[in-house]
């Protein structure tokens, strides 16, 4: 009856004593985070359909005891073996067979691995529509249903029962790939868009090892035939458009951000008008899903690689980020307001004079957030060197941003309820107080005389609702009275 | 402040106010723009609908890079009570441009309203104003750069087609082709989405020459998420052909998306079974007749085991062809959602064998590989059976019926249990016996509760076709051990049962078989099968009558008024009180199966002063003699809960008793717990006496 | 008639709200203001130990699961018929901490004398503030003023209940600055749970497996051994220490030698440990039941739940 509660709270348990100076709030928190046990979620099928009745297969002699004028039509027979799909449904069905499929993919791979001239058979023309056959006939499938209730962040994965063969498959795929005696030219022929389609596909697999091998894959078809490279772009951005803006569930966006990460490091400078959409339309709103942390670091490398390239980019994602700012997801806050820093470290403040004023409207609102660590989040930015140095933090920028922030900065200062934030906060408006006192002096006058003004509007705001709508109901009585006149005009009109 | 406003306003004090509120539109306060945009009629109707074209209008037109909740709210605003607002219909075209500039937004949810909003506006446009601003606007959504605006025009082009001219209805047609073909497939699942609907406004020449073609073509995209869209479109086509080339048309695409690699694909193909057999038959599918009304919660239903796990494709689905409520309002008015003012629809004159082709590619999916598969159509066994009327298909679909009742996935077993028992109705009382009923014995044996419960909930079905002694001789040993089953809610399920058995089994079975079970259930661990049993004792007695229930049941619940647990004696208490409360006159007490929810609805129905049966002599006998006594013994019960629950029991026999006792007993001891110690004894005596006085 | 009941209209006011929390549809902003200023009052009354007659229903953890709250309602019965007693953590984790809590402190105010109320350690501020409670109010209201009122309430929630006299109910257990039950009541409780101290303790505290204290894992409370529950029931003339706060996978568990028992109320807790859910009866002898149910069944919760984009308010 051990509560795993308490199991898993005891796994962190040296972690506090460590940080002996740590408050207790921060212990208590860390201690409750301590992660759940994993959901018992039923066995995943395999993807794998089940076999057509086979007959019983038979092991072949090893292509390297056969001469090797035998060996290509060895390796074509071996192929055919390879391209038979086996139920992975039960474990217990078709060992035999399972076996012998398995041997042969590991012998294939290890043939044109071990020795460099035997690599040629990869780039063997007559052989290469039966192997990339024998790939499709294995890996391209419909991937099964994955329960509605998976939680990437918190569930296991469900693995692929049928992975002893598609890693072997994988792995050729990968060797072909790789294989520097395919010219791009050949290559083109045999990995067409539509397999391309089908690999991007295949980025939603649950099973990580999958997706990993697919990444690799990807990434060197990519490279390889550079006129697939702007219909791989297009189709990622596809799965990307579908997920935020339809299903908002796919295992695979990590990898594929990943991908384009090193896609984007390449890009020329100036970065060209298409890729610059591309982060428009697809990157910046992959951060408005839920499942965002899935894949947050990758998605903020992309976004970095595009503000390194080019600092003017910084204007769009955050105001793109704005205008997805997680109000009501206060874990989401602290994640983005990483992620802003980190930006905004890149860039001189002069980067952002487009979106200065938005951008410390949301500073205010956060400084001004009951929650704790939103708060306090917030005002580490003022422990930034850099931000305060040349970034949007800096001497000169205080008197645009200040009194944006003054009013709440102050009642973080003197109203919260969490003492770490109020203390942080009294520390920002000290160092103001201290090293421009009449700035500070003239934001305090400013929050109360804005303050006041708030109310004054409020007040005016409310009365004019009230005469609007009193307006439009008088409008509507004397249309009604019209109305009814006029009935009585010509009910009389009829009446003579 | 008030008299000011009823002062005829000066002009420009108006306009002053007015600009100030428009200024509010773009408040720096998300929150006040927000609430300021949701009040969009309020100050289109103060401006007038001159201002609101010249002014408001092109000012929401600058005002689309908000907040989606601002957006969707403008979006809203802008739909069919705006028209007025902004002149009558002569001006509704106004209100095209900023709702075009919303239809291409990113978020779903503000294009989908933004759509909906421009169907409206669009079908109350005279014809003219089509042609010079819905259509540049349609070819404008369809030719854009990017996506989301194409996926708008898949919505429009429903609302539109009818109302154009015909020289520019080719055009239309055209425009919707490209979109079918377009290289982003988000535009070609709006578009599948949107055919069915489009099909429905298209005369019926091109439904044969336009639409078929493109769901064929659809039918065979690269993309299982387009290619199920298609699949469901195919049923809904199908009524709009005609009846000889109904099946011929439609039949060789299911059967092929029947057997599609994605089993998402054969999911959907599994759902449209039945609406394409019901299309041959000549109804139309979606209306709520017997077997299609019970077909659209069993898809969401098997335990949302189905529609659950499978939601990448049904959501899909449902974002898809939310693209635009309004034409999909189209979609199922003429797929026969409103079926009432659409003309009856002519049977297929080979539905006969139409069906049974569809029965047989259906019974294919039954042995699916995909459990997901297997489920959706375990789900509708009996409803295709019976559309199939065929022997072979019968055959077939009961072969693999017995084999999914051992299958190892518990929703799909759950699918079965909720659906099989239907075949009762296509099959003769023999092969009901000899194949059917065990396989529905196999599912109340089943090791998941809710595979029993589901069995259990359609016993009804079996009962209606076999005779009372099957169900002695095969069904009651099964129920019986059921009665004492660990999951709760199958032992309340069977207690829903037992008003129906008591009329099948007669009082000597039933009196040696149920009753005590129907007593033990009064001291359930679980407190709601507590509650049904209470319920329950009633609905027994009106099958058996009340002299039966003061010699079958008074006694044993006497004993439970004395039970150690306060909980029991609560319930004692409110059996007595059901069992002796004045049934509802109104709606004849019918035999039906739910007698005991039907008592249930009495007893609170006793204090809503509704019409009701007079007690019989032998009613009012039970209550005077032993119910009162009975419950009013406990009026010194040590525990507040019971007393209170006496009070209201009291007031629950008061109507039933003789007056005597209704102005004796029972006020003195009502009046005694007025004074309780306890705030909720005096408050429930308090409610009573009041009622009492009625 | 109506002025000899003077509650009978904020009777009818509370059986509303009741019914309308039943269907899982919360309270409007205003509602929950009137609805926490009156338990307010309620629950000021209160003692810090505040005395309960059996016959009642013990209560462990519910964390936002409504669904569950209701399904325990329909095996344990529905207040007023039955009587319970709330051991505190309605709030975080599930997707329903703004309804559960709500109907819990509903029927507080609506039957005082049938339904008790603790408070545990996640009615706080700090703890709502991570676990989920805060996020939904923000949600579910489009503003923190709900979980104003509610962390504002919290503060108020009596820190334990002692059942006929014998037996001892906090959330979380003893603290090794308490040996008594008059020291409990001596504790000034109205603020913020505090990172340390006795108040802390009651609710954050479990029994372990060790002799004597020991500093809790969790970074806050204590854990304490056999000695300790058997010297504390003892030295106060009790029979048992119920408490809730951790997850037992049959929903009860006894520890301590029948000195203490553990009940937890929220089953598949998370809705991902697989665990059973229990209640304690307590009969009218103060002869035991515990009760035990599963998760139940429910549509689409979490479909619903997953897909509210966070960015919209």
């Amino acid at each position: 009856m051990i509560a795993p509660d308490r199991r898993t709270a005891g796994a962190t348990k040296s972690a506090p004593g460590a940080q002996g100076s740590a408050p207790a709030a921060a212990r208590v928190v860390t201690a409750e985070r301590a992660p759940l046990p994993a959901k018992r979620r039923e066995r995943r099928r395999s993807s794998v359909a089940r076999e057509s009745e086979m007959t019983e297969l038979k092991a072949l002699p090893l292509l390297k005891d056969t001469p090797p004028e035998q060996r290509e039509q060895l390796f074509l027979a071996k192929l055919q073996i390879c391209s038979i799909v086996f139920n992975f449904d039960d474990p217990e069905s078709n060992l035999k067979g399972k076996e012998i499929k398995r041997m042969t993919l590991l012998e294939l791979v290890d043939f044109v691995n071990s020795v460099p001239e035997q690599k040629a058979y990869l780039a063997n023309e007559a052989l290469m529509k039966p192997l990339m056959d024998m790939i499709k006939a294995n890996i391209f499938r419909t991937l099964p249903p994955s329960g509605d209730d998976f939680d990437p962040e918190e569930d296991e994965p469900a693995l692929e029962p049928a992975w002893p063969h598609l890693q072997v498959v994988y792995e050729l795929l990968l060797r072909y790939t790789v294989c520097p005696h395919i010219k791009s030219k050949v290559a083109k022929r045999h990995i067409t868009q539509k397999v391309c389609l089908q690999l991007v596909e295949l980025f939603d697999a649950e099973d990580p090892r999958e997706r990993d091998y697919l990444k690799t894959v990807l990434h060197r078809i990519y490279g390889k035939v550079m006129s697939l490279r702007s219909f791989i772009r297009r189709a990622m951005a596809n799965v990307f458009f579908r997920y935020v803006y339809e299903t908002q569930r796919h295992n695979g966006v990590g990898e594929l951000l990943e991908i384009l990460g090193s896609i984007i490091n390449g890009f020329a400078k100036p970065l060209k008008a298409e890729h610059v959409v591309f982060l428009e339309r697809a990157l910046i709103p992959l951060h408005r899903p839920v499942g965002v942390t899935a894949y947050h670091q990758q998605l903020s490398y992309c976004v970095t690689q595009y503000v390194e390239k080019d600092p003017t980019m910084v204007a769009a994602i955050v105001l793109g980020m704005i205008k997805s700012w997680p109000w009501a997801n206060s874990g989401k806050q602290v994640m983005f307001l990483n992620e802003l820093e980190e930006i905004l470290e890149l860039v001189p403040h002069e980067a952002m004079d487009k979106v200065f004023k938005p951008l410390f409207r949301v500073v205010g609102k956060c400084l001004g957030s009951q929650h704790f660590q939103v708060a306090e989040r917030c005002l580490f930015l003022w422990n930034s060197d850099t931000l305060l140095a040349s970034g949007v933090l800096c001497r000169a920028c205080a008197p645009r941003f200040l009194p944006i922030i003054w009013a709440d900065l102050d009642r973080a200062a003197t109203a919260h309820w969490n003492p770490t934030v109020s203390s942080l906060a009294q520390n920002v408006i000290k160092h103001y107080q201290d090293t421009d006192p009449d700035l500070a002096r003239a934001c305090a006058k400013g929050a109360v005389e804005a303050e006041a003004a708030r109310k004054a509007e409020r007040v005016e705001r409310d009365r004019r609702w009230e005469e609007l709508e009193a307006m439009v109901a008088q409008a509507a009585v004397d249309a009604g009275v019209k109305d009814l006149e006029d009935d009585t005009a010509a009910g009389a009109a009829r009446a003579m | 402040m008030s008299s000011s406003t009823h002062a005829a306003p000066g002009e420009d004090s108006e306009l002053v106010k007015v600009a100030v509120l428009i200024d509010e539109l773009k408040h720096e306060d998300v929150q006040l723009r927000l609430n300021s945009m949701r009040q969009l009629a309020t100050i289109a109707g103060a401006l007038g609908p001159e201002r609101t074209r010249e002014e408001l209008l092109p000012f929401l037109v600058e005002s689309v890079d908000d907040d989606d909740d601002v957006l969707r709210a403008m979006a809203e605003g802008l739909g069919e009570s705006m028209v007025e607002l902004v002149g009558g219909p002569e001006h509704a075209f106004a209100l095209l441009a900023p709702l075009e500039q919303l239809a291409t937004v990113e978020e779903l949810s503000v294009r989908d309203r933004a759509v909906q909003s421009m169907s409206e506006a669009i079908s109350t446009m005279p014809e003219d104003h089509i042609e010079e601003n819905a259509l540049p606007l349609l070819s404008r959504l369809a030719e854009r750069d990017w996506f989301t605006s194409r996926i708008a025009a898949a919505g429009l082009v429903a609302s539109i087609y009818p109302r154009a001219p015909d020289g520019a209805r080719k055009r239309i047609v055209t425009l919707f082709q490209s979109l079918c073909t377009d290289t982003t497939p988000m535009v070609r699942r709006a578009a599948a989405s949107h055919l069915a609907g489009f099909a429905a406004v298209l005369p019926a020449d091109l439904v044969d020459t336009v639409a078929l073609p493109l769901a064929g073509q659809l039918s065979t995209d690269e993309q299982d998420s387009v290619r199920l869209l298609a699949a469901e479109s195919f049923a809904a086509l199908a009524v709009l052909l005609p009846a000889a080339s109904r099946s011929s048309s439609t039949l060789p695409p299911l059967k092929r998306l029947a057997k599609d690699s994605s089993w998402r694909v054969r999911w959907s193909s599994a759902s449209q079974a039945l609406a394409i057999c019901q299309a041959l038959r000549g109804q139309r599918p979606g209306r709520p007749t017997d077997a299609a009304g019970s077909a659209a919660p069993s898809a969401a239903g098997p335990a949302g085991a189905a529609a659950g796990s499978s939601a990448t494709s049904s959501s899909s689905s449902s974002s898809a062809s939310a693209s635009s409520a309004a034409a999909a309002a189209t979609a199922t008015a003429a797929a026969g959602g409103a079926a009432s003012h659409l003309p009856p629809l002519e049977p297929a004159p080979d539905a006969d064998t139409g069906c049974v082709e569809v029965g047989m590619a259906f019974a294919e999916l039954l042995g699916d590989s995909e459990a997901e598969v297997r489920a959706a159509a375990a789900a509708r066994v009996s409803q295709v059976a019976s559309q199939a009327r065929d022997a072979t298909v019968t055959d077939r679909v009961l072969e693999r019926c017995r084999e999914l009742a051992s299958d190892s996935f518990e929703h799909v077993r759950a699918a079965l249990a909720g659906s099989v028992l239907g075949m009762a109705g296509v099959l003769s009382d023999e092969r009901c016996e000899a194949d059917l009923l065990p396989i529905a014995l196999e599912l109340l044996r089943d090791t998941a509760s809710q595979v029993r419960l589901s069995v259990i909930e359609r016993l009804e079905e079996v009962n209606a076709v076999a005779g009372s002694k099957l169900l002695t001789e095969t069904l009651l040993p099964a129920i019986v051990d059921l009665a004492k089953d660990a999951q709760w809610r199958v032992r309340r399920a069977l207690l829903a049962f037992m008003p129906l058995l008591a009329r099948q089994l007669g009082e000597a079975t039933f009196s040696s078989r149920l009753t005590d079970i129907c007593i033990e259930w009064l001291s359930d661990d679980v407190a709601s099968v507590r509650d049904d049993a209470a319920s329950n004792l009633r609905a027994v007695t009106d099958v058996f009558g009340f002299e039966w229930a003061g010699r079958s049941l008074v006694p044993r619940l006497k004993s439970l008024a004395a039970d150690p647990s306060y909980l029991i004696r609560v319930t004692a208490v409110r059996a007595a009180a059901r069992l002796g409360a004045l049934a509802p006159a109104a709606p004849a007490a019918g035999a039906g199966a739910s007698a005991a929810s039907k008592a249930k609805g009495a007893a609170s129905a006793a204090s809503a002063r509704a019409a009701f049966v007079p007690a019989s002599a032998a009613h009012a006998a039970l209550v005077d003699k032993e119910l009162l006594p009975l419950v009013i013994a406990l009026t010194k019960d040590a525990v507040p809960n019971v007393r209170f629950n006496v009070a209201k029991a009291v007031a629950l026999l008061a109507p039933a008793a003789t007056p005597e006792k209704r102005s004796g007993r029972i006020r003195d001891a009502l009046a005694k717990m007025r004074d309780d110690k306890d705030a909720d004894v005096r408050h429930f005596s308090g409610v009573a006496l009041s009622e009492l006085k009625d | 008639m109506a002025a000899s009941l003077p509650a009978s209209s904020s009777a009818s006011e509370l059986d509303e709200w009741v019914a309308q929390l039943m269907e899982c549809k919360h309270l409007s902003e205003e509602n929950v203001r009137k609805l926490t200023d009156r338990a307010r009052e309620v629950f000021v009354a209160e003692p810090n130990v505040q005395p309960v007659r059996a016959p009642v229903t013990l209560v462990g953890d519910l964390h936002g699961q409504f669904y569950d709250l209701l399904e325990l309602f329909r095996i344990g019965g529905k207040p007023p018929h039955t009587n319970y007693l709330f051991m505190g953590d309605y709030v975080d984790r599930g997707y329903y901490s703004v309804e559960t809590v709500t109907l819990v402190v509903a029927l507080k105010v609506r039957y005082p004398s049938r339904v008790t109320v603790l408070r545990g350690n996640h009615e706080s501020r700090q703890i709502t503030q991570v676990y989920g409670f805060y996020d939904e109010c923000l949600r579910k209201y489009g503003s923190v003023s709900v979980w104003k009122m509610f962390t504002d309430l919290f503060d108020y929630m009596p820190l334990s209940a002692l059942v006929e006299g014998v037996i001892f109910c906090p959330h979380g257990g003893l603290s090794p600055s308490i040996d008594s039950l008059d020291a409990v009541k001596a504790l000034d409780r109205v603020q913020e749970v505090p990172h340390e101290g006795p108040m802390c303790d009651l609710l954050w505290s479990d029994p372990d497996d060790r002799h004597g204290w020991a500093v809790s894992p969790r970074g806050a409370g204590y854990t304490f051994g056999r000695d300790v529950s058997e010297q504390f029931n003892h030295s106060n003339r009790l029979r048992l220490i119920a408490r809730a706060h951790q997850l037992v996978m049959e929903g009860y568990n006894w520890a301590h030698a029948q000195n203490v028992v553990t009940i937890f109320s929220a089953p598949n807790y998370c809705y991902r440990c697989g665990n059973k859910a229990a209640i304690l009866e307590l009969d009218d002898a103060l002869t035991y039941k515990f009760q035990q149910y599963d998760f139940a069944p429910r549509e689409g919760e979490m479909t619903v739940t997953r897909r509210t984009p966070d960015y919209l308010l």
